[in-house]
């Protein structure tokens, strides 16, 4: 008796274990071709410091990454956060964890659940989202021994590690978060927005900026800020936020070097935390940027998520230096600040022009809030009562008419979304507080 | 002039229910902190910082953003303690702001000019609303500023070392213009620092 494949008589293996063999032999070259792909990816990205240098084993070797580098190039961005994961093929098992994980984030937690308080929604948003950015990096770590031996025992590396995860996971559930974020803030951004509109036209002074920086040119620093809602995660819009900032600090200290005086007094010109924040409120004002207490919120609430202290880091400082400028603009000085600025009158006082309804359709519309009689905070609203107030984004104009019975409905009907969509009472009002562990 | 300190007070409770604001412990020997600066405008605050950073001798530890966020490390005999200093918004209309600043702190300077009692009874508001809403491990000074203008002074040195012991903080004078304890303040700030606790606090 003859036997075509005299490997399949001797052998033991049964026919399906053979092909699982033979699988198995291309499957290892796979993964061979994978390391080594991901070996070329990460001499190409890594550091020159770290080429060529054999992983220690254990956690004892720190002596060449005494000097802080970067773990990988690009990793203040979601794209480059995602490159560097996926610069490996040992990451592969620990990401398909975490996007699995994240699926089931996306598809079945209730952020939205206007049952619950803002700040208790937040708070487990956050919490899980903390457990699977660190569900990440353990699976990384165990699955993937040069990045370890990179990471375990230099804190440096290790937080750009847990940087990256979490900037993969937070990239990753981007619409979910940022969208309850808008939600809970939705109302309170649009009267913020209004606020803003008006406080263009006052003289900068009269929001705190000094008066040598009265004819500060905010040119660059208004681009960068305005691309803040580009930025997906909060690490890139905290970034955005701190390059606006030294956007402005260049600026100053050009001036400051020009200047003849002794060195206190170009010390007095350095900008303080006063200076920022008028410069902040300015920009806000100038740059028309859209749902800034939800961006405070996202950021404030999901930079750090596995940070052992939340509230410190240069990025922090301007996060909150960005939070006190929203906050301040809900205060009841601003409420003053803006009635002053346009009387609760308006109506009568724009120029006819402005009031037909043609020369409203035709100016360039992008926003036109309609605020209801409820919200009390609201300084001219009684004024506001059946009115429209149309703000052109180009000139900052701000121009009223008086609605018709067609507007009428559909501010009713828009009230009546508004409520369905979940927006609690306190969130309609002051748009509740922006941090949740608040003090 | 000169240090004065109260009972090892300051330093009170376990701890546990705000880790978040003890130091960041990098290792057994070094710490990261967050400080912040609080006082009405114009005593000084930022002139301290600067002359703080200025001061020393490492330029590779600093960052700055303007006046208003600077990092600088100091070595003390035993251990590297990494400042963050955090300037807060001075003027009236900011005030209700501060608490977004000094949440997380474990380090408080609150300044006041030894040369306008206003100020030191706004640096007594902010040591009330340090206490209230604080982290109750936080380190407090109490810093009288522009010690410098001894023939302009008008808070005494008594009074502001008694109050300053009567809330457990500790008190200096200092001088931005002549950098007399500057970084004496630091220094004792940092020796007050409560050591060999995890900031591991969530696990």
């Amino acid at each position: 008796m003859k036997f075509s494949f005299r490997r399949r008589k001797s052998s033991t293996k049964s026919k399906s274990e053979s092909q699982h063999g033979a699988t198995g032999v291309s499957g290892v070259k796979a993964r061979i071709q994978l390391r080594l792909l991901s070996q070329l990816k990460w001499e190409a990205y890594c550091p020159k410091k770290l080429k060529g240098e054999k992983p220690g084993k254990g956690a004892g070797r720190q002596e060449p990454l005494a000097v802080a580098k970067d773990l990988w190039s690009g990793l203040d961005t979601f794209q480059g956060c995602t490159d560097f994961l996926q610069s490996s093929g040992l990451n592969t098992r620990a990401l398909r964890h975490a996007a699995r994980m994240v699926d089931h984030f996306k598809s079945s937690y209730q952020i939205e659940d206007s049952s619950l308080s803002n700040e208790f929604r937040i708070a487990a948003c956050k919490e899980t989202l903390r457990q699977i950015a660190k569900s990440l990096v353990d699976q990384t770590l165990a699955s993937n021994p040069r990045l370890e031996s990179y990471c375990i025992g230099n804190e440096e590396n290790m937080s750009q590690l847990r940087s990256a995860c979490e900037t993969w996971v937070l990239g990753s559930v981007y619409e979910k978060v940022l969208g309850a974020c808008k939600l809970m803030f939705g109302q309170s951004d649009k009267i913020l927005d209004y606020n803003l509109a008006r406080l263009d036209k006052v003289d900068p002074i009269v929001l705190g900026v000094r008066s040598e920086f009265k004819d500060f040119v905010l040119g660059e620093a208004l681009l960068q800020f305005r691309m803040i809602n580009r930025g997906r995660t909060p690490l890139e819009k905290a970034i955005c936020l701190q390059k606006t900032i030294n956007c402005i600090i260049e600026g100053i200290q050009t001036v400051i070097s020009s200047c003849s005086g002794t060195t206190a007094e170009k010390d007095g010109l350095l900008p303080c935390t006063d200076d920022l924040l008028s410069f902040m409120l300015l920009l806000m004002a100038r740059s028309r940027v859209k749902n800034l207490q939800a961006n405070a919120c996202y950021m404030d609430n999901f930079l750090s998520l596995q940070a052992e202290n939340e509230q410190s880091g240069e990025l922090a400082y301007h996060v909150t230096n960005f939070m006190a400028a929203c906050n301040y603009l809900n205060s009841l000085e601003v409420e003053k600040l803006v009635a002053s600025v346009s009387a609760p009158s308006t109506a009568e006082k724009i120029p006819a022009s402005l009031k037909s309804p043609r020369s409203v359709a035709s100016s360039p519309v992008r926003v036109a809030p309609i605020y209801s009689t409820s919200h009390s905070f609201e300084p001219d609203v009684h004024s506001m009562n059946g009115e429209i107030f149309i703000v052109d984004m180009f000139d900052g104009r701000v121009s009223g008419r008086h609605m018709s019975q067609s507007e009428m409905e559909l501010r009713s009907i828009s009230e009546k979304c508004l409520g369905q969509s979940g927006l609690r009472e306190s969130s309609k009002s002051r748009g509740g507080s922006l941090h949740v562990p608040f003090p | 002039m000169g240090c004065s300190s109260s009972s090892p007070a300051a330093v009170k409770g376990s701890g546990r229910l705000q880790t978040t604001s003890q130091p960041d412990v990098l290792d057994s020997k070094n710490l990261r902190i967050k400080l912040v600066l609080l006082g009405d405008s114009g005593v000084g605050k930022s002139c301290i910082l600067l002359r703080f950073v200025r001061g020393q001798f490492d330029p590779s530890s600093k960052v700055t953003v303007g006046a208003s966020f600077l990092s600088q490390t100091i070595n003390l005999q035993d251990s590297t303690i990494k400042f963050e200093i955090w300037d807060t918004a001075g003027q009236e209309r900011y005030s209700s702001l501060a608490p977004l600043y000094y949440r997380g702190a474990s380090a408080a300077v609150v300044v006041y000019d030894i040369t306008n009692p206003e100020t030191f009874l706004k640096a007594q508001f902010w040591v009330k609303e340090l206490q209230k809403h604080g982290n109750p491990d936080i380190v407090m000074a109490l810093v009288g500023n522009k010690a410098d203008l001894e023939s302009e002074r008008e808070v005494s040195r008594e009074e502001a070392l008694a109050y300053a012991e009567s809330n457990g903080m500790f008190f200096i004078e200092t001088s931005a213009k002549t950098a007399d304890n500057v970084n004496q303040l630091f220094e004792e700030i940092a020796k007050r620092l409560p050591r060999g606790q995890s900031s591991l606090s969530r696990n």
